[in-house]
């Protein structure tokens, strides 16, 4: 199947033109307002703020194993599952109407639509990276010190890409032909993220709990995340493995469904 | 002939549109394939076959719904063919819908690298064309406004300039061969004929016999989504007019009985110049050399109408390379009116005797108007080009009618 490899290749194949969508939905979000890109770093930072105020004056909350540290161990705690799930949402909250918006783009132009879910990924992936300094800042401010495992960081998102991906593809297409899908997919990852160890760790639930959160493709990412910047541990190889393995084949069931669907698009838009 | 010198080769291709009740049907159908149908199938092209070699300009005709949009945006990818081949050699540049790809809410400088990204430039090759792209298209003072505030000149005048500026391989134009007004329509229509001088295979639909016959290289005639005819544009184009001229009456005899119950079949208002010859001292063409003063410069309009339309006029315009109106005239501010056959083909001849233009290139463009000279039918842009040369050494454009009194008077004063 050809096509994989060249859906998989297309912001190398198109360069110039996954540039140039990248920079205008990064720089696009916050066009005309005073404070412009600065907000990609103004709102993470006010999240945590308004999260360690609730959870830790509010609430006076402890994270399980740390709770001598404080409040503010277990905000950046959130902050990190938070992070990871902002990521996931971001893409698939967008991606039922990736296409529909860009009507245009399928009947005008000869664009390669299959480009489209890495424009998104990558604008997500951006914000991601901003949350991740605030919150590496925050843990050399608390800590006085940063782990040499919080290098690991980008190999513990890894796993995600392929994920949102093959979603991508897969939700973008679908959502051409089934608009429900939209608010199926919007209903569904709110769920998600009490279903995810945002607001808690997975560790503190009973085992029979923990065996169907692990089915949780986010699980994994925010554990592991977790692990190497608070407690300068190694991953979990084993599930970054497993999840990696999952997360490859929904990409290429996610390309090759956006592939048999695609001349269907332009007859529906 | 090998594959590489051809720009375009197409066999047996057919576009069938299936109209969809919802669009969860379309999904249906894929999934089902051709075991089950859920919409209705409506074909728009079928079993074309031609082949298109590099360099070469190929017209297309026929009547509206015939076809040659569809076939145009098979061409551009747009679409995708239910069944036959295409191969398209080359990066296309499309002239279908200007500015499609623009977003309103963004400033022309970030349209001009978004478009011409997606058109297939680097960023290190628009870096080197955007001056050019700015500086033809004239909103060099709008370019850090959103798109949205521009007018919708300054949109086409954006966007066919960057269409034109990524060096296509092939050009692709719906209808016009100029776009926008005054004087960006010139322009518009020297850059296509640059391009064509410098070797782009160029694809173009019109209603403009005129324009068939003077720039293409091969005619194709689609009649509802088939081949009618292909070959030579002067055959093509006297076929499909004599066609034209043998089905509008009987439609308009048709529209007069039953104009309430089928108004589709109702003929448009049309006409249209069938062609135009140009001779001076009697050597044809359309690119003549004139002794000022001397030779006879002889214009012949053919041109054909729907009979039911009043008669139309015929205008003759006469500018300078540079682009300066030396004179118009029109058959209706000369108080004549062209005689109209049966079949609504009419002529026009103009004669300029002892050419008074002084030494210069002009270009003359001829129009079919209405009968007020106003909505103008069909036109055929620098169909003459005139390379005038004189003796003497006077400055300036035309002659004018003058005398001198050069005899000494007595007894004044």
């Amino acid at each position: 199947m050809p096509f994989m490899l060249s859906y998989l290749l297309a912001p190398l194949r198109f360069r110039p033109v996954f540039r140039q969508f990248l920079r205008r939905e990064i720089v696009g979000r916050y066009r005309g307002s005073m404070l412009g890109i600065s907000w990609a770093f103004i709102h993470p930072l006010l999240m945590l703020g308004v999260y360690t105020f609730v959870f830790v004056e509010v609430f006076k909350a402890r994270w399980p194993g740390v709770e001598q540290s404080g409040g503010l161990a277990f905000s950046q705690r959130i902050f990190a599952g938070l992070m990871v799930f902002s990521l996931f949402s971001e893409v698939i909250g967008r991606a039922p109407s990736l296409i529909i918006e860009q009507a245009n783009l399928v009947k005008k132009v000869a664009f390669p639509l299959e480009l489209l879910p890495f424009i998104s990924i990558g604008t997500a992936l951006f914000h991601f990276a901003l949350s991740a300094m605030i919150l590496l800042a925050s843990v050399l401010v608390v800590d006085a010190r940063l782990s040499a495992t919080v290098f690991l960081l980008p190999l513990v998102v890894l796993p995600l890409i392929p994920l949102l991906l093959g979603l991508g593809w897969l939700l973008s297409a679908l959502g051409v032909f089934v608009r429900d899908i939209g608010p199926i997919v919007g209903v569904s990852v709110n769920l998600l993220m009490f279903m995810s160890p945002v607001f808690y760790s997975a560790s503190s639930l009973s085992p029979r709990w923990q065996f169907w959160m692990n089915l949780n493709p986010l699980t994994p990412v925010i554990e592991n995340l977790r692990l190497v910047v608070f407690n300068a541990a190694q991953p979990h190889w084993g599930d970054w493995f497993v999840s990696l393995g999952v997360a490859s084949s929904v990409a290429l069931f996610g390309a090759w469904v956006f592939y048999k669907t695609r001349d269907g698009f332009a007859d529906v838009l | 002939m090998s594959f590489d010198s051809l720009a375009i080769r197409a066999q047996g291709l057919s576009k069938t549109f299936v109209v969809y009740a919802r669009p969860m049907d379309r999904l249906r159908q894929l999934v089902a394939g051709d075991r089950r149908q859920y919409g209705k199938r409506f074909t728009a092209l079928s079993d074309i076959g031609f082949e298109l070699p590099r360099g070469k300009v190929l017209g297309l005709v026929g009547d509206n719904g015939a076809g040659k949009s569809t076939l145009l945006q098979l061409i551009c990818k747009t679409l995708t063919p239910s069944a036959g081949t295409l191969e398209v050699n080359g990066r296309v540049a499309a002239l279908l819908e200007l500015g499609a790809g623009f977003n309103p809410e963004f400033t022309g400088r970030e349209n001009i690298y978004l478009n011409a990204a997606i058109l297939g430039l680097t960023q290190a090759e628009i870096d080197t064309r955007y001056s050019s792209i700015v500086e033809f298209s004239g909103v060099a003072d709008f370019l850090d406004q959103p798109v949205k505030t521009y007018s919708s000149g300054m949109y086409v005048r954006l966007a066919f300039s960057i269409a034109t500026s990524v060096n296509p391989d092939i050009l692709v134009i719906d209808e016009a061969l100029s776009v926008g007004d005054g004087a960006f329509a010139r322009k518009s229509f020297d850059r296509i004929m640059a391009l064509r001088a410098s070797g782009t295979t160029i694809l173009f639909c019109s209603h403009s016999m005129y324009h068939i016959e003077a720039i293409c290289d091969q005619a194709l005639w689609l009649e509802r989504g088939r081949i009618k005819m292909m070959g030579a544009p002067g055959d093509v184009t006297r076929a499909y007019g004599s066609q034209l001229s043998a089905a509008q009456p009987s439609a308009a005899a048709d529209a007069t009985g039953e104009a309430a119950a089928s108004p589709a079949r109702a003929p448009e208002g049309q006409a249209r110049l069938l062609s135009v010859v140009a001779s001076a001292d009697a050597v044809h063409g359309n690119s003549l050399k004139l002794q000022a003063g001397v030779s006879t410069l002889r214009v012949d309009v053919a041109f054909q109408c729907d009979p039911a339309l009043p008669t139309p006029s015929v205008a003759y315009g006469l500018e300078t390379i540079g682009g300066t109106l030396v004179s118009s005239g029109s058959t209706l501010f000369d108080g004549l009116s062209p005689d109209i056959a049966a079949d609504g083909c009419g002529h026009a001849s103009l004669v300029f005797a002892k050419m008074p233009l002084m030494r210069g290139k002009y270009r003359m463009s001829i129009f079919l108007g209405c009968e007020h000279s106003i909505h103008v039918y069909d036109h055929a842009l620098y169909c003459v080009e005139l390379d005038v040369t004189h003796g003497g050494l006077e400055q300036g454009l035309v002659f004018l009618p003058h005398t001198w009194g050069t005899a000494v008077e007595t007894g004044v004063g």
